[in-house]
């Protein structure tokens, strides 16, 4: 391997701010699997369902009239990206989860496209994580995930899954798509849990 | 999105398979239809790579890369056929 | 090094153990620095087989990791690590015959350089439209060998212009679209071998126009670099 001279790359911050191997940008590098979907917001709904009495569903005017709150949070990439200070406008989970009760201890989100991702309940309340749709003082843009995206922010990015359309609650954990493929199942970026094993 | 297509992914693959890919062809488990590997919509920037069916978007391969070891899966390609050209 | 326009560069290459490649090929190019974080990026060939040299033709993004790299900070002497050539698809050797129509966006224009070249080199008798695409004559890349090369009688050189034009500018002006294509190219009834190329929205929209001018798909064979239009 010889070192190629001159080349630094995007380097890694050196910040207590910035987890290990990450780089800060300044831009917003979409991040995607597959097409953007463009659902009409009349048809778009979110719903909590699964381990549940019954499934709760809020339509997009439903969803706005919910207390939204003002979130100003880093962000953190396994593509090894870090944004700092990113602002957004959403719903917390708590207010979505206090509305059906549940046994469950995991979730699974899922999404317009297909996309899933799991995160255990435990990491979506307490106020650590919001379904947002507005991104620095506008409505969401759906390259980043409009009409609506989970934010769980102390996770790695492709936990805060895009063009999000509701929780799946569930007794057991069941891996999510980029999970399946081998990603870490839990994302700490703090502990670098970027793989299976890591 | 902008996503790429196949011939990004020649180099990973000529890696793999220690021959060209590209000109294979390939049949959806989605919607049928054949094509060769380089006609794919493939998404790079993702944590790993998601190559697609451009008609249908059922996902043909997926790519990860963890510390130089390579991962591939193929959910939705039936048949790798003959080269193309 | 040879600057083809402020952001564009030629770079070539002196490679031990070349083992040849076809026109329309690409490398990738990996980087590597110090501390062994590695990097890597594709770059068509912009030589043909015939020429001496290995040559990339890299445009400078300025957000960009790689190219900067490539423009600005790579030297004369410097060594870098390739993996190539690759891509057997989006590639045109004189037996695959044409006509050829050859579409090129911004930087796609990269491996039409080399199959021209190729085709002059291998004295080929297939007839060759070109159709270039660029924001502005500053930006165009490789102008003074189109000028040479659409004096061969079988190849025909055509560029549109998208941002700005010379008063004077008697070539075409705007974005590439069914009109122009039907113009510039054969008709679906010539049957002719298609290679589109440059950024991802560039090349769809070039697809999708010669296919709704009849045109077999079969026979149009796209690379796509990213990024949004031209
Ligand atoms: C098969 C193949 C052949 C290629 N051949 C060439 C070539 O001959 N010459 C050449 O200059 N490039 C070529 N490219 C593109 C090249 O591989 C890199 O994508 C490009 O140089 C940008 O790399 P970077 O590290 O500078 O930018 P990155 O750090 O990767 O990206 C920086 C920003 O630019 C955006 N971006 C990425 N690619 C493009 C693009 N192509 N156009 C506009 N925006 C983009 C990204 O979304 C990102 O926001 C080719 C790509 C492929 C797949
Ligand atoms: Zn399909």
């Amino acid at each position: 391997m010889a070192v190629s001279r001159g080349f630094v790359g995007r380097r890694p911050a050196d910040s207590a701010r910035v987890p290990p191997g990450q780089y800060v940008t300044r831009d917003f590098p979409v991040l995607s699997a597959g097409p953007t979907p463009y659902t009409p917001l009349d048809t778009w709904d979110f719903t909590v369902r699964g381990l549940v009495n019954r499934p709760v569903s809020w339509s997009w005017q439903a969803f706005r009239a919910l207390p939204h709150e003002n979130i100003t949070v880093d962000i953190h990439c396994v593509t090894k990206w870090t944004k700092l200070d990113t602002t957004w406008s959403g719903v917390s989970l708590d207010t979505l989860l206090d509305a059906a009760p549940t046994q469950a201890s995991y979730a699974l989100a899922f999404c317009d496209g297909g996309y899933t991702t799991n995160v255990p309940l435990a990491d979506l309340r307490g106020g650590q994580a919001w379904v947002v749709d507005e991104y620095d003082g506008q409505p969401l843009d759906p390259e980043h995930g409009g009409p609506a995206r989970l934010l769980v922010p102390h996770l790695y990015f492709w936990k805060s899954a895009k063009w999000i359309r509701g929780l799946e609650l569930r007794p057991a954990d069941e891996p999510g798509f980029w999970e399946m493929f081998g990603y870490h199942n839990y994302g700490d970026p703090w502990k670098e849990q970027r793989y299976q094993g890591d | 999105m902008h996503p790429l297509d196949g011939n990004a992914m020649a180099g990973v693959m000529h890696d793999l398979f220690a021959r060209d890919m590209t000109t294979m062809g390939y049949q959806c488990t989605g919607c049928g239809k054949t094509g060769a590997v380089a006609e794919m919509a493939v998404y790079a920037s993702g944590p790993g790579t998601v190559a697609r069916c451009r008609d249908c978007d059922t996902i043909l391969l997926m790519l990860s890369e963890r510390r130089g070891m390579y991962c591939l899966d193929a959910p939705g390609m039936t048949h790798a056929i003959l080269p193309l050209a | 090094m040879t600057v083809e326009t402020p952001r564009v560069t030629t770079i070539a290459l002196a490679i031990r153990d070349w083992p040849g490649h076809r026109a329309g090929q690409h490398v990738d190019v990996r980087l590597t620095a110090p501390d062994g974080y590695q990097t890597e990026r594709s770059y068509s060939i912009a030589s043909a087989p015939e020429d001496a040299d290995v040559s990339l033709t890299v445009e400078r993004l300025d957000d960009g990791e790689v190219s900067p790299y490539l423009v600005d900070e790579l030297r004369p002497g410097d060594e870098i690590e390739l993996r190539g050539p690759v891509g057997g698809y989006f590639a045109w050797d004189n037996e695959l015959g044409g006509p050829l129509f050859l579409v090129a966006g911004g930087s796609g224009l990269v491996p039409f350089r080399s199959m021209l070249r190729h085709h002059r080199a291998s004295g080929s008798r297939v007839p060759v439209r070109l159709l270039c695409s660029a924001r502005s004559l500053e930006l165009l890349i490789y102008r003074e060998e189109l000028i040479k090369l659409a004096a061969d009688d079988l190849v025909d050189v055509s560029v549109t212009l998208t941002r700005e034009a010379p008063d004077d500018w008697r070539g075409y002006r705007g974005r590439i679209d069914p009109a122009l294509l039907s113009t510039t190219g054969w008709s679906a009834k010539e049957e002719p071998l298609t290679y589109i190329c440059g950024p991802t929205a560039f090349v769809e929209t070039a697809a999708a126009g010669l296919v709704a001018l009849g045109h077999d798909p079969g026979r149009i064979r796209t690379e796509r670099f990213g990024g949004t239009g031209v």
